[in-house]
């Protein structure tokens, strides 16, 4: 474990060299894409946010307070895309991810309207020891890239071309080379409209006996409580 | 911005198979009247042993023969497109991102007869069960349609399309039993592997795309000699090979194959263990024996892959038929010996490589062979297994005397099983015969085919015990009803068919062997 | 072309700060005389009964599955958009002008995936997934 620990120390100071690299690197003209109003540590706040997100979303007890810090990784995705000249994907990372699969997410959880609980944890002793592996492993992984890499960080390979990445370049590879493929997503999205129509429909009870649950009860009211919409749409299920 | 109009034609029966499906799913959503089933789904089934009545026919019983008849055209469709092809190469569409050749045709033609005879078989079951729906034909539409993007794949971007394609309509045709907690534990498995595998092959492919620069398959096989020991290059492939090897349903990546197979709709299992994984072959062929195969060096193809397959197909062989051994459901027993039977495939595909062009043929003819034989055998258990009361009797006891009771469907099924244990004169003797003998051409591969021989015999003793239950045991005393066959003329010809076309591909392999090994 | 972003950064940082500014007034204006009477839970003068927490119908999850299909499709648009004078010109084009002669193509290759979209709409109408009870 000191071994751990020292390596824990020198990534602490560490740390502040590897950045003082990068704002160096930073000033050399041509190496990085010259904006300046948008400096290298403009890239370390987002990745922070975006792993600070991340490890909020799995830490939480709270399952809505999980899914919105989940939010604040996909902006900080968002972000960081969108510094590496991915501007239609940082837009539809924002419509699409943060926006409506976020939704859907919210109502996963409330669907299922799972109690509070303690997050999952390991209960045996293997696999703890797997993942305190695991751990160390990636920490002294880590360590090795910031300190012992060579060479240290990679070199940009130039400024790209002053579309890239642009929503009309996009529509280039899109509308022509790979126009089947994005056809071919319409069926795609059909099968997925077709299956979210089939799956959530509703249905009222087992009708055999070899699919019951073994505990399985004629009714159970306290389920049907708060299940008056689904019950309501249980009716309306035979209709079609 | 040009587009080639030939094009068009030259992807018939891909075109076809959308329209037909978007024509079915209409048809469906403005049916008027209720669908089947539909006052029996709040009824509760009997305590006792009293009959649980048949639904009656419902007013969608037309999409069936609708279906069918779509499917035979665009079966002659791609019957006739062989002719539009010229020369030994395929011919690029749309920009190279898919291939018409007489391979990609006889895969198709493989999914599209598996997919008639399967929805033949299928009202009779979905009615009974009270699950009729009409999007039952929409979906093996669209997911017959994301085979034939599959087996015509030329880039790697269409590959990962026609595996989503097929996968969705699937996950959603597994899990449509919404009243079977079976059904929705096969859909919910079959899902969560699919969406784990779909990241595998995507993150492979972008390793590759990133290591070669390109997703067109033709420009890797190119480059491969120059990329094959670089580690990008062969991380993205071996994430690509363990992907397809998960759809295939491949020791040891096949933990979630007997559930979903024994918990899906019977007819929906059916085309699962048959479609799904003949395009499923169909794609490794594309990617691993012809993009980075290397006929000049057989072992040795590109990235090692036949290494791997090599020990795969042995494990897939061997673990399938053994768990195959103890099963008391017939149902369960089939999903097991779909495991074993893509080991035996794999030998076709290690054979493509190692032996050559001349191995084609065989894994062709096996995957026709063992198309039709599990098509017909899952309509014969979805025939004979209903009870009274609507569930599903599908143990050996249940299956005991089968042959005084319903001596049509127990001879059907002693024909399929006997195909499936390679038994002449069926068509699975012949798929086994002609694979183990192209492999022989190698000494390389003597001891696959001797395992894969021994695992033919230890398959034989499963098969035999289901048709001396049928034959030669009085159905045991039971408190439990006795199943209560299904009586449609649609499902008995369906299976008909396929038991004739088992006998027929055994008396007379020739037309079809010659077809396979034109198939270039 | 990161100076583009340059108001959506001014728009979250006001956002942030704005809200953080009201909350902030709340804590620090506010009177704060606690009782247990007013820390107490309420719901229409009368102890709340069970948890506030009612589960959800099926119904709401598939509205949003579709809603997240529709959104996908329509985010296919602004790219077809972008490059629509493009896709429907065989010369160059200059401006808003196509200098050469103008296809059908590119509305052609959206029509083809709208269309089939619309039977799904179709099929969703008719099954009445995006109506209520």
């Amino acid at each position: 474990m000191t071994g751990i620990a020292s390596l824990m120390g020198s990534a602490a100071t560490g740390l502040p060299s590897l950045l003082a690299q990068v704002a160096q690197a930073q000033r050399i003209p041509g190496k990085i894409d010259p904006v300046p109003w948008c400096p290298a540590w403009a890239f370390w706040v987002l990745a922070a946010l975006t792993v600070a997100g991340a490890l909020v979303t799995i830490t939480r007890r709270n399952l809505i307070g999980a899914v919105m810090s989940l939010v604040a990784t996909f902006f900080g995705l968002a972000s960081i895309y969108a510094l590496l000249s991915a501007h239609f994907l940082a837009a539809i990372q924002v419509l699409v991810y943060a926006g409506a699969i976020m939704v859907l997410f919210v109502f996963v959880v409330m669907v299922l309207n799972r109690e509070e609980e303690e997050p999952w944890s390991l209960r045996s002793p293997v696999l703890k020891a797997f993942g305190t592996g695991a751990v160390v492993y990636l920490l002294v992984r880590i360590g090795e890239l910031l300190f012992f890499a060579r060479p240290p960080l990679p070199q940009r390979a130039g400024t790209p071309p002053p579309n890239f990445g642009s929503v009309s370049e996009i529509a280039e590879y899109f509308f022509t080379k790979f126009l089947f493929p994005f056809e071919a997503v319409s069926i795609l999205l059909l099968i997925a409209v077709i299956g979210a129509v089939v799956l959530t429909r509703t249905v009222a009870k087992p009708t055999s006996v070899h699919d019951l649950p073994l505990d399985q009860q004629p009714k159970d009211p306290a389920a049907d409580e708060g299940d008056s919409g689904a019950h309501a749409a249980g009716h309306g299920a035979g209709g079609h | 911005m040009t587009f080639d109009v030939a094009d068009l034609q030259n992807s018939a029966p891909l075109l076809l198979l959308t329209v037909a499906g978007l024509v079915l799913m209409l048809l469906d959503a403005f049916s008027r009247s209720k669908l089947v089933g539909a006052p029996y789904q709040k009824k509760m089934p009997a305590e006792t042993s009293e009959a649980y009545p048949l639904p009656v026919a419902g007013s969608r019983g037309y999409l069936m023969p609708v279906t069918v008849l779509l499917l035979l055209g665009i079966l002659a469709v791609v019957a006739w497109l062989p002719g539009q092809i010229h020369g030994d190469h395929g011919v690029f569409m749309y920009r190279d991102m898919l291939v018409l050749d007489r391979f990609g045709l006889l895969v198709s033609g493989i999914c599209i007869v598996g997919a008639i005879l399967g929805v033949m078989t299928a009202p009779a079951f979905l009615r009974a069960h009270g699950l009729e729906m009409g999007e039952y034909y929409a979906l093996v539409m669209f997911s017959l349609a994301g085979m034939v993007i599959l087996v015509m794949a030329a880039d790697l971007v269409t590959v990962f399309l026609g595996v989503e394609i097929m996968s969705l309509g699937v996950y959603v045709l597994a899990g449509m039993w919404r009243k079977s907690q079976r059904s929705a534990e096969a859909a919910m498995k079959y899902f969560l592997v699919g969406a784990f595998v779909s990241g595998l092959l995507l993150y492979g492919i972008a390793l590759v795309y990133g290591s070669v620069g390109t997703t067109l398959l033709s420009e890797i096989r190119s480059r491969a000699p120059v990329f094959a020991s670089r580690p990008l290059f062969y991380i993205g492939w071996m994430l690509i090979f363990v992907s397809f090897l998960f759809k295939v349903a491949a020791v040891p990546f096949h933990m979630w194959a007997p559930d979903t197979y024994d918990g899906a709709p019977t007819p929906v299992s059916g085309f699962m263990m048959t479609g799904v994984k003949a395009a499923a072959f169909a794609g490794l062929y594309r990617l691993f024996a012809v993009t980075l195969g290397d006929s000049q060096n057989a072992l040795q193809a590109y990235t090692g892959w036949v290494h791997a397959a090599y020990g795969i197909a042995i494990l897939t062989m061997t673990l399938g038929n053994l768990a195959a051994l103890h099963q008391e459901s017939i149902k369960r027993m089939l999903a097991y010996s779909s495991i074993a039977h893509a080991g035996y495939l794999l030998i076709g595909l290690i054979a493509m490589a190692v032996v050559g062009d001349s191995a084609r043929g065989p894994l062709l003819f096996y995957l026709a062979a063992y198309t039709v034989t599990v098509v017909g055998a899952m309509g014969v258990v979805g025939w004979l297994s209903r009870d009274l009361r609507g569930g599903e009797r599908l143990t050996l006891d249940d299956w005991a005397g089968m042959g005084q009771r319903h001596p049509a469907g127990a001879l059907a099924m002693t024909i399929f099983l006997l195909s499936l244990g390679g038994f002449p004169p069926t068509a699975g003797f012949f798929g086994k015969f002609y694979l183990f003998r192209v492999a022989l051409e190698k000494p390389s591969l003597l001891p696959l085919v001797l395992i894969g021989i021994a695992n033919s015999l230890i398959s034989v003793y499963y098969y035999l015990r289901v048709i001396t239950a049928m034959y030669f045991r009085a159905p045991a005393p039971s408190s439990e009803p006795a199943s209560e066959p299904l009586s449609s003329t649609a499902l008995s010809v369906g299976v008909l068919i396929a038991a004739l076309l088992v006998l027929g591909l055994g008396l007379m392999p020739e037309w079809l062997a010659n077809l396979c090994a034109a198939a270039n | 072309m990161s100076v583009d972003y340059a108001p959506t950064l001014v728009a979250i940082l006001f956002g942030i700060g704005f809200s953080c500014f009201f909350m902030a007034l709340a804590v620090f204006l506010g009177p704060k005389r606690p009782d247990p009477e007013k820390l107490s839970p309420f719901e229409c003068g009368s102890d709340p009964i069970g948890s506030p927490r009612v589960r959800f119908s099926v119904k709401f999850y598939q509205v949003a599955i579709l809603f997240l299909i529709f959104d996908i499709e329509s985010a296919f648009l602004y790219p077809w958009a972008a490059l629509y004078r493009r896709l429907s010109c065989l010369g160059t084009v200059s401006g808003t002008q196509c200098l050469g002669t103008v296809t059908a193509f590119g509305f052609v290759e959206m029509l083809v995936f709208i269309g089939t979209l619309v039977v799904a709409l179709a099929y969703v109408w008719r099954k009445r997934a995006i109506g209520w009870g």
